[in-house]
């Protein structure tokens, strides 16, 4: 897997919660520029609230995130165009109800960029082709399967040809087959597009499949207990308990 | 949770459950035996403790025999429990050896549970009073907040820098107009009835029927046609707008606008106040004709008032000033019915509940707004001579 050597989003010294309470705190790691990126750890540990912090939906009690060299945060002017590089796939897909699959990935474009309207509908047939969901544009969402559902997610998170891809529990919900195709997709859109991805999972086998490195957080240290590429962290006899015995669960 | 029954004496199967206390030196035994499950009646433990008038400080230690046991499930465990409480209480040494190992281990994942909890619990706990007052602050925070990006919406739409869905805005009017027409027309019908019916019977007593043409007419065009379409509205379409919000915020449907730096309260604030504050006085208009013509019905049945005498009185005891002071309350009420609907969709928390819970706080503080304004604009009114 080639990965370039620049940081594109870097944390530091972030505490996260809710209501003044620390859920994790004093945070620093860096993704790199093209890498699929894994939050991985117990459930509760603040997997989620983590990703919605680097997404910009919620503010951090303390401590910063950069993205590139610029401050992720709504003080910064620059923040909504910073925001339009980054695409989100959420957990239950949050596709518009009320709007086909079609009007769900044209409508960020119909706000966010320059497009004709024609140039719209090719752009939204090509990203449904790009996740396999070639004439299903005029289906509601309540229409679709749960794997479609993800699918048709992750062509409206790829609407504005994001840098960095959010995914919070893509394989959630999903039978093995599904979660198997959505992980050959996320590896050849990342070789297609060169897009860096984050990706929130508890699922060890995509875990394995398709991340370049695991972030570890755990809860009762409310930090990092690791940062390393999954093999390299199987292999390392100093890594911290808890790590080795998730992992070792999926093998 | 399943009874289990174990190796225990036949003896005992079938058996209502029971406790003895024996007393040895500075030992109180507690003997189990019986079928301690839900579906018998168990005695009172604690309660036959404080009966045998044995005092807890002349003894050291308390132990739990549970070897006469039938079967047991969790309704055991919870007696055990509260015999563990008492002992600790009393400072007594407590002993469980002889209680099933079943029983044993789910006392021990309790006690485990329990310590999770109260730790959980201990660090979040905030007082009440504290938690109310940053509940109401943050709550008037986020009005102030929504009220300043409404304006700066309408302000981007005005200018062309943002142009919400003509399909959306079609919808609502649709919705919140076309679709209420029916209920408004009812209601406003049988409210024309009603005050012309006890108008009615009291100027009968003075033999000045006509004037229940000015009674009707003035009540529903100066307040009760437009407080009638507010209070209607903010139970349809205040409430309509909370749930749609609401759940929008329960499916991260939201989020996914804010993620494409799409602000929702332009997306889905503006048009939803520009519909109601369209349509709204619309309504109150046909409002004030409906309760108008409910007036005329009864007037004719129950008077010698004719069809052109009523028309006569009422074009000279209602003004257009009347009328129009009733519309503009409608617009009014309509921008409260429209954002107190969309505040609390948009202040809506997570989980289902909050959904039901954000609907009926749009409709009792829309209603609230409602009549605290029509209170001001009748005081205003009256003092600018309208």
């Amino acid at each position: 897997m080639s990965i370039c050597s620049d940081s594109v989003i870097r944390v530091h010294g972030l505490g996260i919660g809710y209501g003044g309470q620390a859920l994790l705190d004093g945070l620093n790691f860096e993704i790199k520029r093209g890498e699929i990126k894994m939050i991985a750890g117990a459930s509760g540990c603040g997997k989620s609230t983590l990703l919605r912090h680097l997404m910009g939906l919620d503010v951090p009690i303390k401590g910063e995130i950069f993205l590139e060299d610029g401050v992720f945060s709504p003080v910064n002017p620059s923040f909504q165009s910073m925001r339009r590089r980054c695409g989100v796939l959420f957990q239950g897909a949050a596709l518009w109800s009320d709007r086909t699959v079609h009007e769900n990935i044209a409508l960020p474009m119909q706000y966010q960029s320059q497009l004709t309207s024609a140039e719209i509908d090719g752009m939204v047939a090509l990203k449904l082709a790009l996740v396999g969901l070639s004439g299903m544009g005029a289906k509601y969402p309540a229409e679709l399967s749960g794997g479609m559902r993800k699918r048709a997610g992750l062509a409206r998170a790829l609407a504005l040809d994001p840098e960095i891809i959010f995914l919070d529990e893509p394989s959630a919900g999903l039978d093995p087959i599904s979660s198997r195709h959505l992980d050959s997709l996320i590896l050849e859109l990342r070789s297609v597009l060169g897009a860096t991805f984050v990706v929130v999972s508890h699922e060890l086998s995509s875990l394995f499949r398709i991340a370049d490195s695991v972030l570890f957080l755990d809860a009762l240290t409310q930090g990092v207990i690791a940062d390393a590429p999954p093999q390299k962290l199987l292999k390392d006899p100093h890594v911290d308990p808890k790590v080795w015995q998730f992992l070792s669960a999926g093998i | 949770m399943r009874s289990h029954s174990f190796e225990s004496p036949p003896s005992q199967q079938g058996l209502s459950p029971s406790i003895d206390i024996v007393v040895q030196e500075a030992l109180i035994q507690v003997q189990f035996a019986g079928e301690w499950t839900l579906v018998r009646k168990r005695p009172d433990c604690l309660k036959q403790l404080e009966e045998s008038k044995i005092d807890p400080s002349g003894f050291s230690k308390i132990s739990f025999d549970g070897s006469r046991l039938a079967s047991w499930d969790s309704s055991f465990l919870l007696a055990v429990q509260g015999l563990i409480a008492w002992a600790q209480s009393q400072q007594l040494e407590y002993s469980t050896d002889r209680l099933p190992e079943g029983v044993l281990r789910l006392l021990s994942i309790a006690h485990e549970g329990t310590c999770f909890s109260s730790n959980q619990a201990e660090s979040r706990s905030t007082p009440a009073f504290w938690d109310y007052i940053s509940k109401l602050g943050r709550s008037w925070l986020a009005w102030q907040r929504l009220v300043g990006e409404l304006a700066q919406a309408l302000c981007a739409c005005l200018c062309g820098r943002f142009r919400f869905q003509r399909k959306d805005f079609v919808e609502l009017v649709h919705e919140t107009g076309l679709k209420a027409l029916g209920i408004v027309s009812l209601l406003s019908f049988l409210t024309g009835l009603i005050i012309a019916f006890i108008g009615i019977v009291q100027l009968q007593k003075l033999g000045a029927d006509l004037y229940v043409a000015d009674l009707v007419g003035l009540a529903m065009t100066r307040e009760l046609g437009a407080l009638m379409v507010g209070v209607i509205m903010a139970g349809r379409t205040g409430a309509a707008f909370a749930a749609q919000i609401g759940t929008m915020r329960v499916n991260e449907e939201l989020d996914a606008f804010e993620s494409f730096s799409i602000a929702p309260v332009a997306f889905l604030v503006v048009p939803r106040v520009l519909a109601s504050m369209l349509m709204l006085p619309l309504l109150g208009a046909w409002a004030c004709l409906m309760g108008i013509l409910g007036g005329l019905l009864v007037s004719l049945s129950l008077t010698d008032l004719g069809f052109v005498q009523y028309v006569h009185e009422l074009q000279y005891a209602v003004s257009l000033g009347d009328f129009l002071g009733g519309l503009f309350k409608c617009w009014v009420f309509s921008f409260i019915v429209a954002m107190t609907g969309c505040f609390q969709g948009l202040q809506c928390g997570r989980d289902a509940r909050s959904v039901g819970q954000a609907a009926t706080a749009a409709v009792v503080s829309g209603i609230t707004w409602i009549v605290l304004a029509d209170a001001v604009l009748a005081i205003s009114f009256n003092r600018l001579g309208i």
